[in-house]
């Protein structure tokens, strides 16, 4: 079942001379279940997609379709509510609320909506990520590792139907990067959910089902890795 | 509690000190505003307070209605209850007030003492039916004293003209004044018949003319004096009677009085008037009820609309239109601080801001949390707030509330607070505004956050090329510390501009809250009467006739004994008007004649007071200049001339005195702040003359024709032109003791009284006294010029102490409140820069830990700071002097335009505000970086708050 529909995506910064092309008519689409990862030379307009597709940038054109609908057609509030339920977002810097310790950092999208958090799910989640005993710690007690799984954590808390990687591992070590990404196909063979990451290394794109490559704004590559 | 909230609770917790800061900048203006609001509202109860005593607590009021009509009135269902008075009759008492001639005698129920303004002076309220109570004005006025326990057998009974009966409403008809005509009060009940209603007739205009009115006795009545009370505010000032108040007893119902007098009086039928004075259930219906009435009834103006009844007033627009600035005032000085600690606190979490709405927060929730954050203060700055105003005017208005007579109102009531819902309903609703109007703001850049831009960390940090460049002085001064404080000011242009905006602005309300008050003290302080006496008595020939030094002398001699005056003075006064060569005055006083236009009026001569410029008035060969000339006791005359070192042989030869003269200009010196006098004569001696009437032959002519004589005929027969010489004085010695008042200009001339009374004639003379409790000197001064019949009105015998006294207070409750004003919004504009500057520094944590870590010493933290502290300071005060220069030039021309003042730059208020400025910043700074070099360095370069 095709989840994700890129469509002639072009992003332009700036105007005239100092115009930037981060992206020029990116189009693909994505299966529920799959296992994306995308690489290119730093520079290449990976962030620009993946934040146009997380719902979090606007393309100067073309569309995404999430689920056949088309995302950037919805008002700024439909767009927040998107964010908060079809797509979870990590990022290479954890961006995690300084204020807010754990368990609330990882449950934020649901308390935002006003939803009253499913218990089991969170324990579940919580062990999967080896955070069981730190719901009470704030992030600035945490180390790199542990942040970064804490934002995963909130990415996968309302089983997003996509979750969005950009450089999750970028800041970690090779022991800390791999347990993130088993994190990610664990979560991705459990539930069913298409994941696309943005990542330097080549252990993990390797270890992707399909592998995107873009280069200048422009996707070169895009092959389906046997298994 | 959601989740924004917790996360809004939870960033004012740990921005701690921030977050108290706020609140005390709420608190303030919340307090400022309160202080105002229920100033108001106590300054409105006052004012009824003011009005009650005046005019009594009623609503309506029907004057000389029957008793049938009374009863009426008073089991009618509308009314709540109402105070009742029976005329009783008048009495002649023999006063020397013509117009004046009665005591009139009204019973009055309980009620009518309770809210009438019966005011006791001393003695008590009368008990019984032959007990009475009098007006002291009927001594002091009217010349009849009485005193308490005396027993009056008073002839009582109703003054007709014609057949029309008359009321205190009517004015006194005699044959002086029969052209008078009696006014429309409707009360003059003509017919006497007892179940008419109020007589809405007009008594003919002219009837007294043809003859005066005349009292018909009808009883005789005894009564015994149990004390006095204030003039009371019921009686006219044309009424004809002095109002004397007996107790009635109206118990057993209005118609015991209804059948009026005893019988086989001739006017047995005759009915007796009433006045009733009435309180509705509801105080609104009291017009309609007069109105439907169909009497002539009046209805309590002042005490239903400061009691809120009716709206149509001077007062809700004089002092709702100064509340409306003030409150303006504070909310434009506590918006700028509310709202900066808003705009700070969304701009510090712009990451955060961005973050909720990249994981799926909507715009409503974002700016929600603002708003919560705005709730969340108020909810404690508020009622604080309040309370803490409510202390603040409430401790004010303890000192200071028993001086607010100076202004308005009676010396017997004092401005106490009044907290009414309506003044806290409105503090409420402008604190509200105040800190939503300051959070909304903010509020909608929270909103404009994206979550990109938080992700990319991209706005703050843009900076454009080609503005970085650094002056060298900077570099030489500050070295590369200078330079990277220089290059952060230009990087967050916004976030300093905001502390140099607070700044401004504090500097700018500091120095221009300070010229007003001080403006406005001198304005007050110009205005008063310099006079260096306690009391004045005026002596004003009470047999009529001239006066002699002889008699004068020994009323002296006999007055200085009766209280225990310090020091004492007589002198005899005449005002004369002198042509004067213009050569003979200086330039200064030419000039100051000519640039103002009302001391031309003042000097009133014809010939000159149009001309437009100096030329012209030295080109006139003559100046009239009006001078005052005194005669002083010759004893104390020689006492004065002896203390000064003046030469008696000269100044006190009472055949050919030199008198000794000040003439003086006084000029406000903007320089001084204060008047200095300048000379208005060139010449150290002068010789005038003048032309009066001749006084041996002015006996030949009645008054009011040598009064005229002087004015139009230079040449008669009857005039005598006398020549005065004196000596002018320096400009700062002294006249003899009560005779320096300031006027703006003027000459004053004394000579020994033997010498002026051989000269001139006069039928005053007046007494100047200076006691050490002038008030207790005062009354028995009072008492002795009454009991020898030497005290002729009020204006007799002045308390110049009381009145300066109020003047005194005036400026107290003036100052008192502009520096209450002052202080508290330098506090709040002082917890704006604190706020704004330290979290700047504060932002920049993790900046400093990275300068730290590579390598960057205290020392040169300091001098970065320094050189930052020096830009705010400079910048703040290149902009706020000149701007609060303009204010105040402003506030001088407005006050310029009603009190002579010079302009002046209140220097010491900005030397503080200078001082202050930097002593603020400085110390915020260091307080701020105190706190960060207690941080570690890696810590800090892991804050992930930005
Ligand atoms: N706000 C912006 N304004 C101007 N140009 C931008 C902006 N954001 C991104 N760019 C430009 O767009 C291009 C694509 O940027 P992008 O962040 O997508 O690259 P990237 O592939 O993620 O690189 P990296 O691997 O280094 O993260 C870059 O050339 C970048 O300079
Ligand atoms: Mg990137």
């Amino acid at each position: 079942m095709e989840i994700l529909r890129v469509e002639k995506l072009t992003k332009i910064y700036g105007k005239g001379e100092s115009e930037v092309r981060a992206l020029d008519g990116v189009s693909f689409c994505a299966e529920q279940g799959e296992f994306i990862a995308i690489i290119g030379p730093s520079g290449s307009g990976k962030s620009t997609l993946l934040h146009i597709i997380g719902g979090v940038d606007r393309p100067t054109s073309g569309a995404v379709y999430m689920n056949d609908r088309d995302v950037y057609a919805q008002n700024e509030d439909q767009l927040a509510i998107f964010r908060r339920r079809q797509v979870g977002l990590i990022y290479q810097f954890y961006n995690l609320i300084p204020v807010l310790d754990v368990m609330e950092n990882i449950t934020l999208p649901v308390l935002m909506d006003g939803r009253k958090i499913n218990a089991e799910r969170f324990d579940e989640l919580i062990k999967t990520l080896g955070l069981k005993g730190r719901e009470k710690h704030l992030p600035n007690q945490l180390s790199g590792g542990q942040q970064q799984r804490v934002s995963i954590g909130r990415a996968l808390m309302n089983a997003p139907a996509v979750v969005l990687a950009d450089e999750p591992t970028g800041n970690l070590d090779s022991k800390n990067s791999q347990e993130i990404v088993e994190l990610l196909k664990l979560s991705n063979r459990r539930y069913n959910q298409t994941i696309i990451i943005i990542t330097h290394d080549e252990n993990i794109a390797l270890q992707a089902k399909r592998i995107i490559a873009i280069e200048d704004g422009r996707i070169t590559r895009d092959e389906v890795m046997r298994k | 509690m959601n989740i924004f909230h917790k996360v809004t609770l939870k960033s004012l917790a740990i921005n701690r000190t921030r977050t108290v800061v706020t609140i005390i900048g709420i608190i303030l203006s919340v307090s400022m505003i309160t202080a105002v609001t229920v100033f108001i509202s106590s300054l409105q109860d006052y004012m009824l307070d003011n009005a009650i005593y005046v005019n009594g607590d009623w609503h309506g009021a029907f004057n000389g209605v029957n008793a049938g009509t009374a009863a009426e009135i008073l089991n009618d269902s509308r009314v709540e209850s109402a105070a009742l008075a029976v005329g009783i009759g008048y009495a002649e008492i023999g006063s020397r007030n013509e117009y004046k001639p009665y005591l009139f005698i009204m019973g009055a129920d309980d009620l009518f003492f309770e809210r009438m303004p019966v005011h006791i002076i001393g003695g008590r309220l009368p008990l019984s039916d032959d007990e009475i109570i009098l007006p002291v004005h009927l001594a002091s006025n009217g010349g009849v004293v009485y005193k308490t326990g005396d027993v009056l057998s008073l002839e009582t009974g109703d003054r007709y003209a014609g057949d029309i009966r008359l009321t205190q409403q009517n004015p006194y008809i005699s044959n002086d004044n029969s052209d008078s005509h009696i006014e429309n009060s409707g009360s003059a009940d003509g017919d006497g018949n007892a179940g008419s209603d109020v007589n809405e007739g007009h008594v003919e205009n002219n009837i007294a003319g043809v003859r005066p009115e005349e009292l018909k006795i009808m009883e005789t009545r005894t009564y015994t004096v149990t004390g006095f009370y204030e003039r009371p505010g019921f009686e006219d000032y044309s009424a004809p009677g002095y109002t004397a108040l007996t107790k009635a007893d109206f118990g057993s119902g209005i118609s015991g009085y209804a059948d009026g007098y005893p019988e086989g009086n001739s006017d047995a039928g005759q009915t007796r008037l009433f006045d009733i004075y009435l309180k509705m259930k509801f105080p609104k219906n009291i017009f309609a009820y007069v109105d439907e009435s169909g009497m002539t009834g009046s209805t309590n103006t002042d005490v239903l609309m400061y009691s809120g009844v009716s709206r149509y007033s001077n007062f809700y627009y004089v002092f709702y239109s100064f509340a409306g600035i003030l409150i303006g005032l504070i909310m434009f000085g506590s918006i700028s601080l509310i709202y900066n600690a808003f705009a700070i606190s969304v701009s510090e979490r712009t990451r955060q801001f961005g973050l909720l709405a990249s994981i799926g927060a909507t715009k409503r929730q974002a700016r929600g949390m603002v708003l919560f954050e705005a709730l969340a203060v108020s909810g404690i700055g508020i009622p604080v707030g309040i309370i803490s105003g409510i202390l603040g005017i409430g401790v004010t208005l303890r000192f200071v509330g028993d001086k607010f007579y100076a202004f308005y109102g009676s010396e017997k009531l004092v401005l106490d607070l009044d907290i009414s819902a309506a003044a806290l309903a409105a503090a409420v609703f402008f604190a509200f505004v105040t800190v939503m109007i300051s959070a909304w703001v903010p509020s909608g850049r929270a909103v404009r956050i994206s979550a990109i831009d938080a992700i990319r960390l991209s706005k703050d940090i843009r900076v454009k090329s080609g503005k970085m460049k650094s002056s060298l002085i900077t570099r030489k001064l500050f070295g590369l510390e200078g330079i990277l404080a220089g290059k952060y000011f230009k990087r967050s242009k916004k976030k300093y501009r905001a502390t140099v905006v607070s700044l401004f602005m504090s500097t700018v309300l500091f120095i221009s809250a300070s010229s007003l008050c001080s403006y406005l003290t001198d304005a007050v302080t110009g205005a008063f009467q310099d006079s260096d006496y306690d009391i004045a008595y005026y002596y004003s020939g009470v047999s009529g006739g001239y006066v002699s030094y002889d008699y004068l002398n020994s009323l002296y001699r006999k007055l200085i004994t009766v209280a225990d005056f310090s020091s004492s003075v007589y002198a005899v006064e005449k005002t004369i008007g002198v042509k004067m060569p213009v050569a003979q005055f200086t330039d200064e006083y030419l000039e100051y004649y000519n640039i103002t236009p009302d001391a031309a009026y003042m000097a009133g001569t014809d010939n000159v007071a149009n001309t437009a410029d100096i030329d012209d008035i030295a080109g006139a060969a003559e100046h009239e200049i009006f001078i005052r000339v005194f005669g002083i006791g010759d004893d104390l005359y020689e006492q004065y001339l002896l203390l000064n070192g003046f030469d008696t042989d000269i100044y006190l030869d009472i055949a050919d005195a030199r008198g000794l003269g000040q003439a003086l200009l006084s000029r406000f010196d903007a320089s001084l702040q204060r008047f200095v006098k300048i000379p208005l004569l060139k010449e150290k001696t002068a010789e005038i003359s003048f032309a009066a009437v001749d006084r041996e032959r002015r006996e030949l002519l009645p008054e009011s024709e040598s009064q005229y004589i002087v004015q139009s005929n230079e040449n008669s027969d009857y005039i005598k032109i006398i020549p005065l010489k004196f000596d002018v004085m320096e400009v700062d010695t002294r006249l003899a003791e009560g005779l320096n008042t300031s006027e703006k200009y003027g000459i004053k001339i004394m000579y020994p009284m033997s010498y002026f009374l051989s000269k001139m004639n006069t039928k005053t003379c007046t007494f100047y006294f200076r006691a050490d409790n002038p008030q207790k000197a005062f009354e028995q001064l009072e008492e002795y010029l009454m009991a020898n019949g030497l005290y002729k009105d009020e204006y007799s015998l002045i308390n110049t102490y009381e009145m300066n006294k109020t003047d005194r207070n005036m400026v107290t409750v003036i100052k008192v409140f502009s520096y209450g004003f002052i202080i508290l919004i330098s506090l709040i504009a002082l917890a704006n820069v604190f706020n704004t500057i330290s979290t700047n520094v504060m932002l920049r944590r993790r900046e400093f830990a990275m300068l730290r870590s590579v390598g960057m010493t205290e020392r040169g933290f300091r001098r970065m700071m320094n050189y930052e502290c020096i830009l705010y300071g400079v910048k703040s005060l290149i902009w706020g002097i000149p701007a609060a220069f303009l204010v105040t030039w402003l506030i001088f021309r407005s006050i310029s335009r009603a009190f002579e003042t010079g302009f002046y730059l209140p220097w010491s208020s900005v030397v503080i505000a200078v001082g202050s400025v930097f002593a603020v910043v400085f110390s915020t700074m260091m307080y701020s970086m105190r706190i960060i070099s207690r941080d570690n360095v890696i810590d800090s370069l892991r804050i992930d708050t930005e």
